[in-house]
Order: C-alpha cells, then structure tokens, then sequence
C-alpha cells in the first residue's frame, strides 16, 4: 500500500502541477486528502526526476543500444521507482520502455501517454506514430520526438530506433512464428528482443516475471511476466501480428511491432508507422500498435485489429503492455490482477476478454464467424495464449511493456493472450495473427477484462477482438478502457463509450469502473460487459470467446480479418476495424458479442460485427480505422484497445477496473481456459493467470495507487495510465503542451505524454475523440506511407492538436496513399471529435465517411472531441500546420457572406410580397410618398425632417382597414 | 490724454484695435464676436476702441445669435439684447418652431385650429382625427395645456370645458405610421396595460399613455440614458407611464416593475428584436395579449430583401408561440419598415 500511496502520491503531486482540473478526474475526495495528507509528510520525488534518471537515460541508451539492454534499464528503473505503483508505472513506463523498445514505448507511452491507464492506448498512438518513423526511419521518429516533448520524443526516439531495430528482427521471426507458432515465436522473439525472448508464452511469462522482477519487484512477478510478455510480444508480437495477419501485416506488423516499440519510444512507434502505413493497415497496425504503447497505440491497435485483429490485437497488446510497462507495475499488476485473480487470469482475463470478446467476436464473428465466436472465445483465449505467442502479441507487449510497466500485466495478458491466440491463432495464422494479436488482446483484456477477450472475438472476427483485447487490455491497464471501448463499439457508440466508462470506471474505481460498464454493457453484455467484461464479461465472454474466436480467429482471420482488415485500411480492414472497433472498441463488446453469440449466439455476433463496424460506434469506427490501419499491423489493434481504453474513459477506472476484472477474470480465466480448451489457451491462461496473479497481487499493493488494482502494477500502470489519460484529456490542453501528441509518444516518457496518449485512446475508445485522432494518426501513419506518414504522425501527434496530428497524419496519409485507409481512419477519428479530424475525414473520401458515421454513431463523439481537442494539442502542432490548413481550405471553399436572413422575397408569401406604400388607400400619406419615394440616404432624411415639423397635411385620413392579414394557414 | 493715447496708441495698436473693432462690428452678430472679443481684449490694454469692440462683439450677440438658434423663441427676449442687429432676432422667432419643440406655442395658434375644427374618435380607441383643412390624427392629452415634443396642440369646447388633443404625426411615430398605414387593430386602447420596448424620448409614449388613459399603465423601457432623460419628463407628468432605462434584453432586471401586461409594442430595431420580444412576452404577456412589432429591415439584415426579412421575423415570432395577425407597410412615412400584429399564446376559443 505504502508503495502505491508513494506512486499515488507521485502522480497526484505531478497532476497538480500540471494540470490541476485533471487531479479531480483522476483522484477522488477520498484519495486527494489521503495524498495531500502523505504529502504533507513526505516529499514525494518529482516525477521529473525519476523519470530522467531512469527513463530517459535509458531511453538514451536504449537508442544506442537496441531494445535488449532497454529491458534490463527499465527493470533497473522499475526496480528503483517500483516501491511506488504509480511511480513505478512511470519509472517503470520509462525504465520499461527504455529497456526494451517496448521499454521504450512503455517509457514513453507509460509514463507520457500511458501516464494514464490508457497510456496503453497512447502508448499506442505513440507506437503507432513512432512504428511508422521506426521503419520509416529513424527519422520520424525524431521528428516527432522533436516535435513531440523533447524528453518524450527523445525518450520514444531512441527507443524508436531500438525498438526498430529489434523489432525488425522480431518481425521476421514474428512473421514466421505468426504462420505457425510465429506468435508464441514472435512473443520469445519479442521476449528476446525485449529480454531475452520468451519464446513461448510460457516463457514470455518467465520473462515478464523476470523483467517485473528486475524491473520491480514490486510489479511482481506478473508484471515481470508482463514484462517480458511485453517486451517479447512487442517486438515480436508486433511483428508477428503483422505478418500473421497479412503479409503487410507482417510488415506492418513488423512495423507494428517496431512501431509499437517505437511506440514504446515515440520515434520506434513514428518508424512502425510507415512500415504500418506501407502495409496500410498492418503498419497501421503497428503503428497502432505504437501509437497504443504511445498516441498511435490506438491506432496502432485498431491497425492490428484491422489486419488482423490478432497481430494487431497483439501489437496493440504490446503497446498496451508496453503501455503497462511503463507503468510495469501497474501494467503488470493489472494483468497479474486479471489474471492473478484468478491463476486463470490470463485465463480470467483473457477468457473474459475473450467473453468480451465473445460477445464483440459474437458480434464480429458472428459476422466473420459465428461459429467462431464459440471458437473465438477459445480462440481468444487461444489467441491470447497463441497470439501472445505470435509475437505480435509478446513483442507488442515487450513494447507496450516497455512503455507501460502496467503493459507488462496487458503484456502478460496480452502475451497469453497472444500465445492463446497463436495457437488458436496457428489456424488462422494470418489469422491467428489477428487472432493471437486478439488473444493478445484477450488475454490482455482478459487480464483487464473479458473485454479484451471479448475483444479478440470481436478481432478475431474482425482484429476487432484484437482490438478489443488490446483495447481491453489497455483499457485494463488500459484493457478495462479498451474492453469498454470495444463493447461500446460494438453495442454502440454507448458501448464505447460505455465500455470506456466501464472500464475506465471500473479501473478507476473496480465498483464504478464496473457499474458503468456494465451500464455500457448495457448492450448487455456488451457494454455492461466492458465493466461486466472485464469483470462477468470475461467470464461470459470467455464462452463466448471460445466460440468467438475458434470461428472468427481461425477462419475469421481471413474473414474476419477480412472484416477487420477492411475495415482497418483496405475493404477488409475497415470489417475488421469495424468489429474490431466494435469488438475491440468494446473489447467488452466483443466480449458482450462473444457473450451475446455464445449465449445468444452467432447471430448477434454477426449483426453486432456489422452493427459496430457500420455504427460501430465512432468508437468502433475509430477502433476500426485504428484496426484497419492495425489490421495491416496488430498495433492498430493494440492501439485501439489502448485507445479503447484510454477513452474508456479512466484509465484509472480500468486499473481498478483490472482490478475488478482481474477478480472476474479469474473466472473468465477458468472459463475461457476451459473453453478455450485450446491447451496452449489454457496453458497460456493458466500460465497468464499465475503470473497475472503474483503481478497482480504485488501490483496492487504496489501500484494499486488506485487501491483498486488487484493488478496493481497493471492496475498502477493503468491507473497512471489512466490518470495520465484524463491528464492527457486535460493535457489535450497539454496537448498543446507538446507533450500530448508527443505524448502519444511520450505518453510514457511523460505522464501528459501518456495523457495524452491516453486521451487518445480513451477519445477513441471512451470518446475516443483522442483516441481517433490517435487511431486516425497511427492509420493514416501506416496507411501513408510508412515513413512520410509515419512521420507526418508523429510529428502530428508530436506537433500541438492532436486533431492537427491526426488531421495532418490523415492528409499526408491520404497525400502518400495509402491514405485512404489511414484518413477514413483518421477521419473516423478524427470526426469523432476532432473537426480538424472531420475535415481531414471529410477530405478523405469514402473510407473517412463510413468512419464518421460510426464515430458519430457512437457516442465518442463528445469524448472524441474532448479527445481530439487533446489529440489535436498533442499531436500536434506539426501535423497541426497540415491539418490547420486543410481546415482553413475548408471554411474558405464554405465561406460565404454572413447572411442573418437566408430567404428570399420570393419565398414569402404573395401577399407579403409588396412592402410599397398603398397610394389608393392612404391619400393622406401620398404627397409624402411622391417626396420621399424618390429620395434616398440624407436626402431621405431630409425630406422626412420637414414633415416632422409639422407643417405636413395630406388631406382627408382613410380610417378603414388595409393591414395584410395573415391567415391561419400562414401559421 | 488718455484718449489720444489710446487713440495713439490704438493707432499704434490702432492697427490691431481698428481691427479688432472691425471685426466686432462685422461679426458681432455673428459670433465673430468671439474675435472681436479677443482682440478687444488684447487691445484693450491699449485702448478703449478696442473694448468698443469688444462689447460689441459680445454683445452682438453671438449669444444672442446662439441661443436664438438653438432656443428660439424663448431666447428671443434674450436675443432681444441683440435686437439690434435686427436680422438677427428676426431669425430667431422664424426658428422657434423648429428649433425648440416647446416654443412651438405660437405654431399651435397658428395651427389653422382655433377656426373650423372637428375632432372625432378614430375606430381605434383613444385615438382621434382633427378633421379640418387638413386632417391629423391626435390623443387627448392628459396633461392638458403641456406639449411634449412641440407637437400642435387643439382644443375643443365641447360645452363642458376645454377638451386638448394632441396631434399625432406619424412621422415621428411609428404607432401612427401603422394607424395611417390601416392597421385593424393595435390592441391600445384606453385601460390597457402596455410595455413599451424602445421608449425613446418618449414621444410615442406620451401617446400611448393618452390612449390608455389613467386607467392603463404604460411600462417604457429604454436603454439609451440620454434619451432615458427626456423619457423621465414624460413620465414626470404623466402618472400612468413607467420609465425604465434598462436593457429589453434583460427583462429580469425590471421584472419587479412591471406586471402582467396586455399588450408589448417594441420599437428595438435589433437583429434580436424577436428574441427580446419573446423575452419580454414570456415575462410580462399574458396568454392571449398581443404584441405590436415595429421591424426595421435595415437592424435585420440590410443585404436582404425587407419582405424578406419580415417574414423571417414573422416565423421567429411563430417559434416564440406568437402568432402573427397582420402586418402592415409603414410606408411612406417609414423606409423599409413594418408593423407586425400577433397574438401571444391565442388562447382557444377566444377570439383574438
């Protein structure tokens, strides 16, 4: 407790300082004076200084290094801040991020981004943001570290190129692994890389356990297991999402990863990006993933989600994770609490996820598959165990491990998650990419929630479920949020927002957190899912994950896939994106789906799928461009996730919200590990669980700042995250502050960072308005062109608004290309909340219409706007440059004179149309109207001043009636 | 001794002092008098020419002058001091009528009145017509023997005593612009309670309390505190008008001062005048009371169509549970102006 009081007391001090309206969001009565009153006694350390001294020199040498060394840094640094839950979230997010590139993003992502729950969400964005730099080149990256916080951006940068680094190798392996094992592959790739490699989930959880440990004890085994999960997901997961998914995906998984660990560290997530833009979705989705684990991670998840929801799911996972990371503790706890809860947790979670999942895969599998769905559910679990695996899953966790130390309990999940999904996923590949990335996204929603799981349904079908996990996961940490968000996508818009709420509420305080999830759920499960998802939902969706995933992951993965993929960047990804959004958007949702199809049944499944992705609720929409864009990449999945549950609304919620999950979870686990059945699932579950417990258990006592956080170092990480993410909210303000877009990617580095990063997500989960701008940015990122877009992203998420960001990401999307994709889904997004986003949409064509729609749909829209004001800030200012002139363009081409009365005389009435003087009737009056008819201006004036002297006589006075009359049809 | 010098020395100076002497001569009634004054003045150290000069000057009158103008008649006793430049004071009584509303007296007389005048109650109450060579449309006026803003005043022996009327010209209202214009019904009659949004200086009020007679009330609101103050000398005198120098906008600030009222009449001519209407009306209108609506097009929308923009009013009156009546041109003694008639909250059944 003590520890957590210290995090808690860190946190709170910053907030205050720095933004002072975001201390109420995140704290409440109770908490403020209990902090005030430790205040008083103790000085606690500045964040600043923690953060320097851990994350960014590793961060520094990260950079130099590569990512192996990154994980050991942040373990140092998770060591020493761990005492602190929420500090150690930061330090850890920093430590984390730097250490791994997914150390990197956790850095970034957590302690800016994720700062919040959602940090996973900004990690995300971030990740997103810095995977398309990454593989751009470094040179994104530094731009938006540049443009983004310096400490950010220079945090996310070296991490970036690190993260690049290792990812690329990962990817490869990711890629491969992702056919087959590739996830569990690409996870041990990740691990390694972030690590050593955990090559197996199992082994991703030794590693998470190890890199809690070193990173903090305190995070606990769990978080290690997050950790390491994380690291190893990351850049594996990333990549191996990508690849599973599609070969873009691959790339762009790859990229996702890279981008995700870029993410981790903005500029990795900038170098994804690109690689996410060039495979379009499956950059985006790794950039998604990034931008999680940073801004993009929304993205960057949704992109994963898009290609396949599994890679993306993974990456967003990792970013997640990473997102975690940076938070560790948090990170770690979450899913340790998820699935500590119950041994099951990664079970729990992931099965709730998967229930989550379930319902949002019932939903999008019900459309992909329905079968699935049942499958799903198991393929979330799957997923998560197979997926983690994948790579995608493990590297995106390492990433979003890195970034936020609570990553490391998404990664854990989210690992599992993957591990579950790859081998669910195996089926699939591709597939399972998605799928693991879903299970990822399971697991780690799992952790957090069902949502995720559900999630991964929802990918699985779509990435959806990916997404959903991932946004689960995030929203956990950040899982809860995404849990949520997906639900509400899915749902609807309320679901989103719901979900967001749920999960946020939820994590933020597990009893709110759940209550207004389960409100979301409202869709029943649904949205009520998000909060019951992360708590029942995961139970439920782990059925209904089972189902969900079995049919939507595997044979989804290609249709849903499809679907998510669509919707993501290409017709596909936007499906995908759409069930993932929806799914993944509420992870919950998917998990509601799941639910929903494995109680009620396919049918529902599909329709919500469909549902989602068309309304799916802005949220969904901006799941789904997230997703799209993941879908190329698991990051988008894992972004949207993070954004998910960023939006959803408190990260803080989805810490507690893990927390309540986890205690759900564990049943879920039970469940989805029973059905899942999948032995890897279960394995992976179980696996999950036991580390998701120890981590959970030391992360709640650490992190639980919140209290809450069973998981604590997840729920820590989350919970910063989460706070971050209401900071970010208020940071959009901070937006401004550089730090936000930056944030995205210096989410972690920074707690506005990680607000914002957060904020992103949360707007595009919860109102997702960030959350699109991030989604958007990450998209359009991958989309674009890896690189430029990328790029562009970063800086945009760097730059100022994040509307700016997103919109400028969505032009120069657009502009580069592959823009379509990116700038539907940035503009979905974007639309959502950020007009500059709309315009960007608006320009964009087609693809950024349907994403309006459902943003609009779903209730995002306020959050969104919320968001996007945020995202625009920190996005930025660069991008702000492009996107303000687009907007400027816009208004001009729309200018037109002021015009008090838009009708004409014709218009009006026959008889109303002559307002002359009536020289028959008014005799008295007509040598006055012979005078002044023919007079006008001062002469007027003049002539009427005679005849107010007086002297005026006209004759007789008409006394009769000649009033124009009117009649009661006039009325 | 001293004269010569001065004389010298207005030679001396006697250039300047001739000068300025000059001047005052010239000027005096023109207010050159301020020069010759001041070279009087300066001169006046040098000599007496120079003070010649100066009173001259001064008293040329350019007071006189001034104040005849702005004053009329009642200066002219004063400009009686100037009388001796004659043309000066000639000019001053032509101005009385205009320049000073309240000197108008003599116009009054000379108002064709006195010989062959009818006065007959107009179909609206309250309202008159003095039928004569030329007809008018008058009040009668409550505060007898007292013109408001210079207006001719017309006096009837009915046998009874003296009954004045006051006339109403509907260049200067834009009530009796719409009265002129054949507006049915204006809903002011004697008895009603009526808040007037754009009091003004009060010229149409003092009509309007004519028209309600000590039984009615009239609630004047205007902002403008210059013309708050010519309203409040209306309202001096006339026991049944309320003056209120707030902002229409704003009816919760003199909401203790008004009750429920009949009848609104707003005179805003702004762009809101039918959101401050309906303002006003949810306040003080009661169900079934009328509002009568002066629409400047101009205050509207001056790019647009005044038909236009009266329609456009007309359906913002709709959405405000208006309905309208019947509108009415107020042209030619208004530009581009018109007078709406709508019912608020026509209560069913009722005839309105």
């Amino acid at each position: 407790m003590s520890s957590d009081l210290y995090a808690n007391a860190v946190l709170y001090s910053e907030i205050s300082q720095r933004n002072p309206e975001l201390v109420s969001k995140m704290f409440n009565e109770a908490t403020r004076k209990k902090l005030d009153a430790f205040l008083k006694d103790n000085e606690a350390p500045k964040l600043k200084d923690i953060v320097t001294d851990n994350v960014f020199k590793k961060r520094k040498r990260i950079a130099s290094s590569s990512g192996n060394e990154p994980p050991v840094k942040k373990m140092a640094a998770k060591d020493s801040s761990d005492s602190d839950s929420s500090d150690d979230g930061a330090v850890k997010k920093n430590g984390v991020q730097k250490p791994v590139n997914v150390a990197a993003k956790k850095s970034a992502t957590p302690v800016q981004k994720k700062a919040e729950s959602s940090s996973s969400s900004d990690s995300d964005a971030p990740a997103k943001k810095l995977t398309p730099v990454k593989k751009p080149a470094q040179t994104p990256a530094q731009k938006k570290a540049a443009s983004s916080s310096d400490s950010d951006s220079d945090d996310e940068p070296p991490k970036k190129a690190p993260a690049v680094t290792t990812k690329v190798a990962p990817k490869p392996m990711a890629k491969k692994q992702d056919t087959s094992d590739s996830d569990s592959d690409s996870e041990d790739s990740d691990d390694g890389k972030s690590k050593k490699a955990n090559p197996v989930k199992v082994t991703p959880v030794a590693n998470v356990l190890q890199k809690v440990v070193a990173k903090k004890a305190a995070s606990s085994s769990s978080d290690s297991s997050d950790d390491e999960k994380k690291p190893a997901a990351k850049p594996t997961p990333a990549k191996p999402t990508p690849k599973p998914v599609v070969k873009k995906a691959e790339s762009s998984s790859d990229s996702s990863d890279d981008e995700k660990k870029p993410v981790a560290k903005p500029a990795p997530a900038k170098a994804t990006p690109k690689p996410a833009a060039k495979k379009a979705d499956s950059s985006s989705d790794s950039s998604d993933d990034e931008a999680p684990a940073k801004k993009t991670p929304a993205k960057a998840a949704p992109k994963p989600v898009a290609k396949k929801a599994e890679s993306s799911s993974d990456s967003s996972d990792d970013e997640k994770k990473p997102a975690a990371k940076p938070t560790p503790a948090k990170a770690t706890p979450k899913p340790v609490a998820k699935k500590a809860e119950s041994s099951s947790d990664s079970s729990d979670d992931e099965k709730k996820p998967v229930a989550k999942p379930a319902p949002a895969k019932a939903t999008p599998k019900p459309v992909a598959k329905k079968a699935e769905s049942s499958s799903d559910s198991s393929d979330d679990e799957k997923k998560p165990a197979a997926k983690p695996t994948p790579a995608k899953a493990t590297p995106k966790p390492v990433a979003k491990k890195a970034e936020s130390s609570s990553d490391s309990s998404d990664d854990e999940k989210k690992p599992v998650a993957k591990p579950t999904s790859a081998k669910a996923t195996p089926k699939p590949a591709a597939k399972k990419a998605d799928s693991s990335s879903d299970s990822s996204d399971d697991e780690a929603p799992a952790k957090k929630t069902p949502a995720k799981a559900a999630p991964k349904p929802a990918s699985k079908k779509a990435e959806s479920s990916s997404d959903s996990s991932d946004d689960e996961k995030p929203a956990a940490k950040s899982t809860p949020a995404k849990i949520t968000p997906k639900p509400t996508a899915k749902k609807v818009a309320s679901s989103s927002s719901d979900s967001s709420d749920d999960e946020k509420k939820p994590a933020a305080k597990p009893t709110p957190a759940n209550a207004t999830p389960k409100p979301v759920a409202k869709k029943a499960e649904s949205s009520s899912d998000s909060s019951d998802d992360e708590k029942k939902p995961v139970a439920k969706p782990t059925s209904a994950k089972a189902t969900p995933k079995p049919a939507a992951k595997k044979a989804d993965l290609s249709s849903d896939f499809s679907d998510d993929e669509a919707p993501a960047k290409k017709t596909p990804a936007k499906a995908a994106p759409k069930p993932a959004s929806k799914k993944a958007e509420s992870s919950s949702d998917s998990s509601d789906d799941e639910k929903p199809a494995a109680k009620s049944t396919p049918a529902k499944t599909t329709p919500k799928p469909t549902a989602k992705k068309a309304a799916s609720s802005s949220s969904d929409s901006s799941d789904d461009e997230k997703k799209p864009v993941a879908k190329p990449t698991s990051a988008k999945a894992t972004p949207k996730p993070a954004a998910k549950k960023a939006d959803s609304s408190s990260d803080s919620s989805d810490d507690e919200a893990p927390a309540k999950k986890t205690p759900v979870k564990p049943t879920p686990v039970k469940i989805v590990a029973k059905k899942v059945d999948s032995s890897s699932d279960s394995s992976d579950d179980e696996k999950k669980p036991t580390k998701a417990t120890p981590v959970k258990v030391t992360p709640k006592s650490v992190t639980k700042k919140a209290a809450a956080s069973s998981s604590d170092s997840s729920d820590d990480e989350k919970k910063p995250v989460v706070k971050q993410t209401p900071n970010v909210v208020p940071k959009k303000e901070k937006a401004a502050s550089s730090s936000d877009d930056s944030s995205d990617d210096e989410k972690k580095p920074t707690a506005k960072p990680t607000p914002k990063a957060t904020p992103k997500q949360s707007a595009k989960k919860a109102d997702s308005s960030d959350d699109s701008s991030d989604d958007e940015a990450p998209a359009k990122k991958t989309p674009a062109k890896s690189t430029p877009a990328k790029t562009a992203v970063k800086k945009e998420a760097s730059s100022s608004s994040d509307d700016s960001s997103d919109d400028e990401k969505t032009k120069k999307k657009s502009a580069t290309t592959p823009a379509k994709s990116t700038p539907k889904t940035a503009l979905k997004k974007a639309e959502s909340s950020d007009s500059s986003d709309d315009d960007e949409d608006l320009p964009k064509p087609s693809k950024a219409v349907t994403p309006r729609p459902q943003r609009a749909d779903s209730e995002e829209s306020a959050e969104t706007e919320e968001s996007s004001s945020r995202t625009p800030a920190l996005k930025a200012k660069p991008l702000a440059t492009s996107t303000e002139k687009a907007v400027y363009e816009n208004r001009k081409r729309k200018s037109s004179p002021f015009r008090r009365v838009q009708m004409t005389k014709d218009s009006v009435s026959e008889k109303f149309r002559n307002n002359q003087h009536d020289s028959h009737f008014d005799q008295w009056g007509q040598r006055a109207n012979e005078s002044l008819g023919k007079v006008v201006g001062k002469a007027f004036r003049h002539e009427k001043t005679k005849k107010k002297k007086g002297s005026y006589g006209g004759g007789p006075i008409n006394q009769s009636i000649n009033s124009i009359k009117f009649s009661d049809s006039d009325d | 001794m001293g004269r010569p010098e001065f004389n010298r020395g207005g030679g001396g100076g006697g250039f300047r002092g001739g000068r300025g002497g000059d001047r005052g001569g010239s000027r005096g009634g023109f207010g050159g008098g301020g020069r010759g004054g001041y070279g009087g003045g300066d001169r006046g150290s040098f000599g007496g020419g120079d003070r010649g000069g100066f009173r001259g000057g001064r008293g040329g009158g350019d007071r006189g002058g001034f104040r005849g103008g702005r004053g009329g008649g009642d200066r002219g006793g004063f400009g009686g001091r100037g009388s001796p430049r004659g043309g000066f004071g000639g000019r001053g009584s032509p101005r009385g009528g205009r320049g000073s509303p309240r000197g108008g007296r003599g116009g009054a007389g000379g108002m064709r009145g006195g010989k062959t005048v009818v006065v007959e109650p107009h179909r609206l109450g309250g309202v008159f017509i003095v039928k004569g060579k030329e007809d008018a449309l008058a009040t009668k006026n409550m505060v007898v023997g007292e013109s408001v803003y210079g207006e001719k005043r017309v006096s009837v022996d009915d046998g009874a005593g003296s009954i004045e009327y006051r006339v109403w010209n509907p260049f200067r209202s834009k009530l009796a612009a719409s009265i002129m214009g054949g507006l049915e019904n204006t809903h002011i009659k004697p008895g009603t309670k009526l808040l007037y949004l754009g009091a003004a200086s009060g010229t149409t009020v003092s009509h309007c309390s004519d028209v309600v007679g000590p039984e009615g009330i009239v609630y004047a609101v205007e902002f403008s505190h210059r013309s708050g103050r010519d309203l409040l000398g209306v309202a001096k005198k006339r026991p049944n008008v309320v003056p209120i120098v707030e902002d229409a906008r704003h009816p919760h600030k003199y909401r203790m001062l008004v009750g429920m009222v009949d009848v609104i009449f707003s005179d805003v001519a702004q762009p809101d005048q039918a959101r401050i209407v309906a303002l006003n009306a949810q306040n003080f209108l009661r169900n079934g009371g009328h509002a009568v609506i002066s629409i400047k097009a101009n205050c509207i929308d001056s790019t647009a169509e005044p038909e236009a923009v009266f329609a456009g009013e007309v359906n913002k009156l709709k959405e405000e549970k208006f309905k309208p009546l019947e509108q009415v041109t107020l042209e030619p003694y208004e530009r581009d102006h018109a007078v709406v008639v709508a019912v608020y909250r026509p209560v069913k059944g009722k005839k309105v």
